[in-house]
This record gives C-alpha cells, structure tokens and sequence, in this order.
C-alpha cells in the first residue's frame, strides 16, 4: 500500500523541527507521542479532507483510518523523512476512494476540491465569530471559486499544508513545474481580485461604524 | 546564516507560496517578523505589496474550520484508544460496534470508602509526589472526568486528588490517589496499571479499575467489578502472585465482585463481598445472562449466576437436584435474587469469607 516512491520525498529545508523531532520520537514507539501526532495533524487534516467531502462521517472515517495505519505500519514507514506530506497524500487517496465507492459519486469520476457552495457557508456560519471576518470569509470563498479546482488545491497544499512543489506535484501527480504554474496563477488571480476585498471590508467597516 | 532569495522581485502570490514569509503570517515566529519587519523598512517601495500579500494570507487563514475543540479532542482520543486494541497487522475497515467491545473486554476495581467523615478538603494531601508529575484535585461536588496519558479515563470524586506523570514509563503506568476515584483502564497486556495510596498499593494487569483512599480514614476499601487486582500494602514489593489469601496480612488478590477492607490500625484485611454485586460485563450479547429461569434445575441456575457475577456459590447439588425455577429476575440485585430464588426452593443463603453458600433441602 505505501509506495517505494514515498522515500525519496524532497528534503527541502523546513523549519517545522517541532513535528520532526515528533516524528523522530514516534518511530521509536512510545504511544504517547502517537498522540501528540494525531492531535497536532488532526485539525489541520480534517480541514484539508473537509474541501472534499461534506460527509463529516465518511471523513472521520478516513482520518481515523489514516492514523492507524500509521500506527499499524509505523516500522515500516519509518524511512519517510517527512510525515507531513506522506499524511495528506494518504488522506486523499483514502478519501477519493470512498467518495467514488458511493453510489451518488459523480459520474465523471472527479472529486471536486473545495466547493464553496452557499451550503458550506451557512454551516461554517455558526463556528465565525465577527460579522467582519463573516464577510471576510464570504467574499474570499467567492473569490476561491473563481479558480479552478486544480489551483484550489495547489494553494491549499502550499499556504495551510506549506507543502514543497515537489511534494504537490506528487500528490496532485503532475509535474513540479505545474504546481508553480497553479500556484502563480491561482494567487495572482486572488491578488487581482483582492482589492475589490479590501475596499468591500473598509466600506463595511465604516458604515457599522456609523451606526 | 540562511540565504533567503530577492524578496524585492516578489508579487503577493511569490509571498504567499514562501514558507519564510508563512513563517511569519502563519505562525508568527518572532525571528521570522522581525526579519520582516526589517525588510519593510530597508525596502520601503515594497512595503503595499507585502502588506497585501500579509493580508491575503490573514483571510485564508482566517478561514473556519468546521470542528469544534470537543468533537476534536474526541476523535484523537477515540483514534489513540483504538489502537491499544489493534495487532501489528493490517485490518479493514473498523466499525463502531467492533470498538465498542473493545470496551467491554476491559475490567472494573472499584475500591469504597467506608466512612464517609470528611475533614474540610484542603486540595492535595499526597506525600511526595514526583517532580514534574500533573496533580488533579476535584474541589467540586461534581465527578470529574479525565483522561490520563495513555488514554484511560479516571472519573475522580468530590474532594479527591490524583497525581500522576505527564507520560507513563515505557514498563508500568503508577499513579497517587487520595480520595475516591474510578479508572478505566485501557489494556495493555505488558504494562500494569497501579495505583498508590497512602497505604495501599493496588495492582490491575491491564484492566478497568476505581481505587479510593483519604488520608483521614482509619479503613480503606477495594472492591472490584471485574477482572482481578492485587492490593498490597505501600511498600510492599512481592509479586502479586506471592499474595494469597485473605487476612495472611500480606495483601489479597481480588475478583470480580468481592472488595477487601483494610484497617490502618490494625493493618489487616478482610475479604468479602461487594454490598451489591453486579453482573461481570461480557464482550458479546450472545453471551450476556437474561436472568430467565423457566423450569430451570436449582444446580443450573447458580451456575448461570456464578458465571454472571464471578462470584463462588456454594450448594450441594444431590440435595437439589429435584428442584427446578421459574423466574424472571433481569435487573434484580443478586441478593434479592438470592433471596427469590432461595424462598421459592426452600432454602437459605448466607455469605461467608467472599463466598455464598446456600443450604437447602430435597425438592422431589
């Protein structure tokens, strides 16, 4: 189930020496530190399966099955120098498959990256605290879906999982040059769009103000 | 020293993919602002363009993820227990009543505490305590649930405190109690779980158990639910297996139902029964006692309730060999049905030494 190719995961300099040193710890064996790692990955994971699937059942699912094979197979996968990017490949393989296991999956055989829907919104609502960062978040979900799913993605790996472009492209199984090809064009088209945001926020603001 | 690129050359979207800039925007790392906050004033024509990009990466980071610190904190503890319970081996895919046996197949102690005479709670009473060990106390007049390290849960009383290390050592999981405390205990057949009182040294291998002892009680009770402990008195070394039986003044080993009272004064111990035995959980449904007796010979019956309990009932099954039951007793305590079934043979019952014994006559 792990491929060889896992091992030759770029050693680009990180300085994520916390979570390494974690790793380094885990692979010794003490249960302990199985649960520092899961609660460390844990949220950050659930975000990233979350652009996948609104089934938060089928997403704990994979997430819990994640980890254990992690535990399971923690003398085995001890050569990945970085755990980081082994994790979001494997969340993504596992979810992948089980959405399209499903008889409703989708009749293309894609899964779609981060559908920002008005659905997804009203259900995060709840979680946002200001009515600022409510708007803030509204209209950066417009803009998110102005990209493609590609680049969605790609700038998820890179800005929340602060992945190299290697370790993208292996995920997303392109090659290195098209992860920065995503990158630079979904931010750029973000960063256009941007101050269009930022004049929507202040105007916003100053009207509550005024209030 | 890191050379870091030309940032001068940078748009928003360059910032945005550069792990020394999420260093700063992401997790604030202080080296990493005040190496920024350099740049912006050696290079002040690209000060907007970083701004921006520092503000595009505040929305996106301020992004709501939609689980809740509790649903969180319960999936990480729902993944660290299961794997207790899963071999080194590949398994599919795992079910919510798979792991839920899985707690059921654990074991209970539970240890009483006889007179309930408090002083005032003046927060931890446990002598030397180890450095850098975490110490709880419930001050409260709630229980208070908690999780130790290697995922076990301990439901502490009111006006009780534990004690114990932030990582269990790699070969045995202590802790300290003073007061009263129920632990359920996750399994790990190599590393026993032992609690230490003032007094009292109580050892489960691999089990769920409750211990309580306070400082200022003259007797101390251990009683278990299920499983088997040793309880050895503080300081004693020998192995659990060097401990026999009750009142030998070494210490006792403990099965399901029965609980031993031990007098500081005196420093003996006195085995017997629980006040209110309770069925022994078991792993399957299948093999969980209905209580129904239908026409069920007397020998039968006691064997079924010796198997549910764990309790050792003693008759003489010649004597009752012609007699039959017919009752339905689930949720019944074991000694009103005790007494039910006994009244309805012709017999009696009495508990001695830990052991029930009933005495009765020819029903034919």
């Amino acid at each position: 189930m792990l491929k060889p190719d896992l091992r030759r995961s770029s050693p680009a300099p990180r300085d994520k020496t916390d979570e390494t040193l974690l790793w380094l710890k885990f692979r010794e064996g003490p249960q302990e530190v199985f649960q520092e790692l899961v609660q460390h990955f844990y949220r950050e994971l659930y975000f990233y399966g979350g652009r996948f699937t609104r089934d938060t059942d089928l997403l704990k699912d994979c997430l819990q099955d994640l980890f254990l094979d992690l535990w399971v197979y923690r003398h085995r996968i001890s050569d990945t120098p970085y755990i980081r990017s082994y994790l979001y490949k494997s969340l993504r393989r596992k979810i992948h498959r089980e959405i399209l296991r499903q008889p409703s999956a989708g009749r293309d055989d894609s899964v779609t990256f981060d559908d920002v829907s008005s659905q997804e919104i009203t259900a995060e609502q709840a979680l946002i605290r200001t009515e600022l960062s409510e708007y803030q978040t509204s209209r950066l979900h417009e803009l998110l879906a102005g990209l493609s799913d590609r680049q969605r993605e790609a700038i998820h790996l890179k800005f929340y999982g602060e992945l190299s472009n290697e370790e993208i492209a292996d995920i997303l199984d392109v090659n290195k040059q098209s992860v920065a090809n995503l990158l630079h064009r979904g931010l750029s088209r973000l960063r256009e769009s941007w101050p269009t945001l930022l004049s929507f926020v202040l105007f916003h603001l100053s009207n509550s103000l005024n209030r | 020293m890191t050379t870091r690129p030309d940032y001068r050359t940078y748009e928003a979207e360059d910032f945005l993919a550069d792990s020394w800039f999420l260093a700063w925007v992401k997790r604030d790392r202080s080296d990493a602002r005040e190496w920024w906050r350099d740049w912006m004033e050696k290079h002040p024509a690209r000060r907007d363009t970083l701004l921006l990009a520092k503000d595009m990466a505040e929305a996106l980071r301020n992004r709501p993820v939609p689980l809740s610190a509790e649903q969180e904190k319960q999936e990480v503890q729902r993944i660290v227990a299961l794997t207790r319970h899963l071999p080194e081996e590949k398994r599919r895919r795992l079910w919510w009543p798979w792991a839920a046996a899985c707690v059921v197949l654990a074991m209970g102690v539970y240890l009483f505490r006889p007179a309930p005479v408090q002083p005032e709670f003046a927060g931890s009473v446990l002598k030397e305590v180890p450095a850098g060990w975490l110490t709880r106390a419930n001050g409260t007049d709630k229980l208070l649930k908690m999780r130790l390290p290697d995922g076990s849960q301990v439901t502490l009383y009111p006006k009780s405190t534990v004690a114990y290390p932030p990582g269990f050592a790699p070969e045995e999981r202590e802790i300290e109690l003073d007061g009263e405390a129920v632990f359920s205990v996750v399994h790990e057949g190599k590393r026993p779980f032992t609690v230490h009182t003032r007094s009292l040294k109580t050892r489960v291998l691999g089990t769920q158990f409750r211990v309580v002892s306070r400082a200022a009680d003259a007797k101390q009770v251990v009683s278990v639910i299920s499983g088997k402990v040793s309880v050895t008195k503080a300081g004693d070394t020998r192995e659990p297996g060097a401990v026999r039986s009750a009142g030998s003044g070494l210490g006792v080993v403990l099965t399901a139902n029965q609980q031993v009272t031990y007098d500081m004064a005196r420093t003996t111990f006195v085995k017997e029964l629980v006040r209110n035995p309770l069925p022994v959980r078991t792993a399957s449904a299948a093999a969980k006692e209905t209580f129904r007796f239908d026409e069920t010979p007397a020998a039968e019956v006691f064997e079924r309730l010796k198997k549910a309990y764990g309790v050792e009932i003693i008759y003489d099954a010649a004597t009752l060999r012609h007699c039959t039951l017919t009752a339905s007793l689930e949720g019944v305590p074991l000694y009103d049905q005790l007494s039910l079934l006994c009244a309805s043979i012709g017999a009696t019952y009495e508990v001695i030494d830990a052991r029930i014994v009933v005495t009765g006559r020819d029903c034919s």
